[in-house]
Formats: C-alpha cells, sequence, structure tokens
C-alpha cells in the first residue's frame, strides 16, 4: 500500500475526530508515527471505550489508539 | 557611548581591578604559607560588561555586584565617574553555576539573572515554571512567558498583579516580586483553545538571561512547519529539571484539558512521550520550554498525564508560533 501523504493523514484525522468526537472517552486525535515510521492518525482516549469499534484505518491511512487518562494542567 | 569606548573603558577596568588580585594570587602561589586563609579581595565581588545605553545603538559599562562593602562603593564612584554616569549598576547577589544537567532543586530557589526554567507563579499561585524571555511587540519591552494558569490563574487574575521568582510553593514572597502580569490569552469554554499562556512585564531591576537555557544552552525560536511525530526533544523545568523526550504526536486535535475552572478543549498541540520511568514533565513544569536537538524552540508545556503509558507519561505543549502570535510577542 502507497505511503500516507501529510495530507490525506490530516483528512484521515479530520474523519476520524468526526467519528467519534461525541464518546465522553475521547480525548483527541493528532498525527502520530506508526511502529513502520509512516504517519498514522493517533487517537487518545480517557479510558478503553466502551460499546464502540475504535476505527483501524480510513483509507490508506493506519489508525491507532492509546489510553492516557485524565490529562490536568502541570502547576504544581 | 559607542560600542568601543564602551570594550576600551571596560578593558581598562578590568586592568585595575584584577590586576591586583592575580599579583597577589601569584605572590602567595610562590610563597605559600601553611594554614594560610585564602584572601579574598572585595572587588573580586565585582563583574564587568556592556549593557544597553539609553539610545538606540548606545552602550555603558555593566557593573554587577556580588557582595556589599565600602571599598566596592569606591569603586563603583570612580567607575560612574570614569563612565561619565554612563553605568548601569545591579546588585545580583551570589550566583550559581547550572552544570550540564541542572538540579532542579537550584530552579526552586531565587534565581538572578532569570532564567528559564525556574520557578515562578502569580502571587496567589502556587509554583510553575519561566518558559521564555521574549519582546512584546508594542511595548518593547522583556516579558515573561509561561503558562496562564501559572501567571494570570488561568484568566482570573487582574493585569498589574504580581508574579514572584520563586513562586509560592518554593518560598516566595513579597520581596521576591520580579513582574507584573501583563496579558494572558483568555480561554473559550465553547470552541476549541490554542494556547495556555500569559506575559508578565520585568521589574526594571531584574536582571534577566536571554535565550539561554540551563544544561542545554542557547536556543532561537523558530516559526518551523509541518511540525512532525518522532522529533527528539528536551525542556528545563522546576520540578524535574532537565528531560527528554520524543514527539509522538502533532496537530493534536480536540484534546480535553481538566482545569480547576473547567474542562477546555484544544486544537493543534504538540504531545510529547518521556521514557519509561521518567516522564517528561510532571506538576509544576508547567510553562517549560520544548527544545529539539537542533537548540531550537518550540513549544510551551502546559499539561499531561506523568502516569500515563507505564510511566513514560505524555505532556501536551501548545506551539511555539501560537504564543507568540497569540501573545503579540517577538523574540528576545
Amino acid at each position: 500500500m502507497d505511503k500516507p501523504t501529510l495530507d490525506e493523514v490530516r483528512d484521515a484525522k479530520s474523519a476520524v475526530i468526526r467519528q467519534l468526537k461525541s464518546h465522553g472517552d475521547f480525548l483527541g486525535a493528532g498525527i502520530g508515527r506508526g511502529e513502520d515510521g509512516q504517519l498514522v492518525v493517533q487517537v487518545n482516549w480517557r479510558a478503553t471505550p466502551a460499546g464502540i469499534t475504535q476505527p483501524e484505518r480510513v483509507g490508506n491511512v493506519v489508525v491507532t489508539h492509546q489510553v492516557v487518562g485524565a490529562i490536568k494542567p502541570l502547576r504544581k | 557611548m559607542k560600542i568601543e569606548s564602551v570594550r576600551d573603558l571596560k578593558l581598562e577596568l578590568a586592568l585595575e581591578v584584577f590586576a591586583p588580585i592575580a599579583n597577589d594570587v601569584l605572590a602567595r602561589a610562590l610563597k605559600p604559607k601553611l594554614g594560610a586563609v585564602p584572601f579574598v579581595s572585595p572587588l573580586q565581588r565585582v563583574a564587568l560588561g556592556i549593557a544597553r545605553g539609553t539610545a538606540a545603538s548606545e552602550f555603558s559599562i555593566a557593573v554587577r555586584l556580588q557582595g556589599r562593602s565600602a571599598l566596592l562603593n569606591a569603586f563603583v564612584d570612580r567607575i560612574v565617574a570614569k563612565a561619565r554616569h554612563e553605568v548601569d549598576v545591579g546588585f545580583v547577589g551570589r550566583v550559581r553555576a547550572f552544570d550540564v544537567s541542572p538540579d532542579a532543586s537550584a530552579l526552586r530557589t531565587a534565581c538572578r539573572p532569570l532564567v528559564i526554567g525556574c520557578s515562578l507563579a502569580h502571587v496567589a499561585s502556587t509554583a510553575g515554571t519561566l518558559g521564555l524571555i521574549a519582546r512584546h511587540r508594542k511595548t518593547g519591552r522583556p516579558v515573561l512567558v509561561s503558562n496562564s494558569h501559572i501567571l494570570a490563574q488561568a484568566g482570573q487574575a487582574k493585569i498589574g498583579d504580581g508574579i514572584t521568582q520563586p513562586g509560592r510553593l518554593d518560598g516566595g514572597g513579597p520581596d521576591d516580586h520580579v513582574a507584573a502580569l501583563l496579558d494572558f490569552a483568555p480561554f473559550k469554554i465553547a470552541g476549541a483553545n490554542l494556547i495556555d499562556a500569559a506575559i508578565a512585564m520585568v521589574d526594571d531591576r531584574i536582571d534577566i538571561s536571554l535565550n539561554q537555557v540551563p544544561g542545554i544552552g542557547a536556543v532561537t525560536v523558530t516559526g518551523e512547519e509541518p511540525l512532525l511525530p518522532g522529533k527528539k526533544v528536551m525542556k528545563v523545568g522546576r520540578t524535574t529539571g532537565l528531560t527528554h523526550g520524543e514527539i509522538t504526536a502533532t496537530e493534536l486535535d480536540d484534546i480535553v484539558v481538566d482545569y480547576d475552572v473547567g474542562s477546555m478543549v484544544f486544537d493543534n498541540q504538540i504531545e510529547i512521550t518521556g521514557l519509561p520511568g521518567a516522564p517528561f514533565s510532571n506538576a509544576g513544569d508547567s510553562g517549560s520550554l520544548v527544545v529539539d536537538e537542533k537548540m531550537q524552540a518550540i513549544g510551551l508545556v502546559f499539561c499531561g498525564n506523568p502516569n500515563a503509558k507505564d510511566g513514560a507519561g505524555v505532556s501536551y505543549a501548545n506551539h511555539l508560533p501560537s504564543v507568540m502570535a497569540g501573545l503579540d510577542l517577538i523574540p528576545g
């Protein structure tokens, strides 16, 4: 499969955000790198999401998922 | 004075200060006395340099005092007379060298001149980190740059409020006032934010160290686009000192951050992952400047979860170009 371009990854990211935004544990999506070094869409979750199928691919762009917990300002 | 005149005068004064000290050290080295207490001249508590003058392209002699004595006062009077009052005199007290791996505890003490990475906060807040010293385009003044939740109580503070270094949690009090809040980016409750940032105008009597990050070196502010994942980065912060990490995501949209005042959504953020067991940042590092391996400053840490990813943690940073544009800043 062809290596996705940056613009293709950006478009895929927008599609993923539209699909997942309403989920309560969704914490955003950005552009990451897969194990093969290619650009991917990276989705962050507060906790492992229940009740949905996590997308694994949009077109030729791989989608990865990670649980990062609650994100807080880093004031002491 | 023109720069050449200042350099000549500085050399003349330096010879006057340091020649007697050098002669004394040499004499003691040639004829050592067992048990003799090393002599410290009061003039060893003075440093000479070049400061900006009152007009553009004009310069003056910078005199920095690390002690107080009648001899020093007399010496300063002589410099003032020789330089015809074109002198910038400041008391800096004892200063400490930051080595390759700066001790974070040193960053939580009073740091003069102010250095990137040191503790600071709004007078009524706790403690965060000084990220950058930039110049405010409209006023032309140097300003301290950190997060709004460090300098401006997440938008609840008033313009003109005091900023202390170190922050209150690190013992900062009224005597440690270094700046006054000048501006901040208000949070949007509806819609996405780009930055959590504020600036404070530095007091005239406070010395600053521009673009020097302890343990890292001189950095430049860049507008590199696009920023892609995989880049190695580092930062110096009030809590964890110098740490290293890797950008694991860019252009991160819709990230939700849980503030005391409520949850806010951010777009176009940078995600940084630390090393296993050594998160890139922790509580108190908010405001830290993110620097890449080319010594380019690229972001400002503002939130994260140090316990995520098996202890490597995740940290999130605002894009520095967004901070510079959002608060009308130019590099210092």
